[in-house]
């Protein structure tokens, strides 16, 4: 005999009676009651609406930032490959010049 | 309830909440209590179901300072809710004063759901797909039977249908650990629904 959920058509009957059960009814009274509790506790600790809008402008900023941050990779990649460049050009041509420059003029 | 509250965008009642409007989160509340009971009330006993949905309204209004993402407020707040009902589970589970014949709801007749499980009624019922409201009383003493991090890891994973990644994520832990303990889970339901159709 199969076990019960590795038997598809009792797995199925399990998930049907799971998902079948009867709407709650929400009484007025819970609703009073919990928004009493809410009360009680009071307003949020101060900045919280600071924090709030400064994330809601984070995210909608998100966008902005990947294009910038593509384009400082992008510049960043350039920019190292050309001074790489501009070093090793510097050492093959003149070394003494290279090396005494970066000791004494900094 | 007024229906106007539903035309505002949860991201405006979110900003005067946080901005010290207490009785806005009343919008929310009005919004959202048949989606939280409707989660809730599938994973705790009935007599719970109350007092859970409102704990769970409670840290909402906590948390709402750590909302990052008001376009998955929603989620957000199934994510709340589920670590409620898991909270409720396991403070029930400790305490263990939650009677037997409870767990059927209001309204259903007085027979403990491992009477009806002995029943060959009840049996034919979960076999056949009959009857319903006799599976689901057999259902829900067997989740009854399982710890709590176990029940809603069967009631996630396999009644609901969540992934493993998704569940995790939902409990706040690793996918490693859902993997391993759905495993024993599955088991441990097995066995006792085994025992169920058998006796």
């Amino acid at each position: 005999m199969k076990k019960p959920l590795n038997d598809p058509i009792l797995k199925k009957n399990l998930t049907t009676a799971f998902h079948s059960a009867p709407p709650v009814d929400i009484p007025a009274e819970w609703h009073r009651n919990t928004l009493r509790e809410i009360r009680r506790i009071g307003p949020l600790a101060r900045g919280a609406a600071a924090g709030f809008v400064f994330s809601e402008m984070v995210w909608k900023a998100v966008p902005a930032f990947c294009v910038l941050l593509i384009i400082l990779a992008a510049g960043m990649v350039s920019f190292d490959l050309s001074f790489e460049t501009v070093i090793n050009d510097t050492y093959l041509n003149d070394p003494v010049t290279a090396i005494y420059g970066g000791l004494f003029l900094g | 309830m007024p229906t106007a509250p539903r035309k505002t965008r949860d991201i405006d009642i979110i900003r005067r909440i946080l901005d010290g409007d207490v009785n806005a989160f009343e919008v929310i509340i009005s919004k959202y209590q048949h989606y939280v009971f409707s989660i809730v009330k599938r994973h705790v006993p009935a007599q719970l179901v109350e007092d859970t949905a409102q704990d769970a309204f409670i840290r909402i209004y906590k948390a709402l300072p750590g909302v990052d993402n008001q376009s998955a407020f929603k989620h957000w707040m199934t994510t709340i809710t589920i670590r409620t009902c898991y909270d409720a589970l396991r403070k029930q589970y400790r305490s263990r004063e939650t009677p037997v014949s409870a767990l059927s709801g209001a309204g259903e007749d007085k027979i403990t759901p491992y009477e009806a499980a002995l029943s060959a009624q009840a049996r034919a019922a979960f076999t056949q797909n009959s009857d319903t409201t006799e599976t689901r009383k057999l259902l829900t003493w067997a989740l009854e039977q399982l710890h709590p991090k176990n029940r809603i890891l069967i009631t996630l994973l396999y009644l609901e249908g969540y992934s493993v990644k998704e569940t995790a994520k939902l409990l706040g832990w690793s996918a490693a650990n859902v993997k391993v303990r759905a495993f024993r889970s599955r088991q441990q339901l097995n066995n006792i629904l085994t025992h169920l159709i058998e006796a």
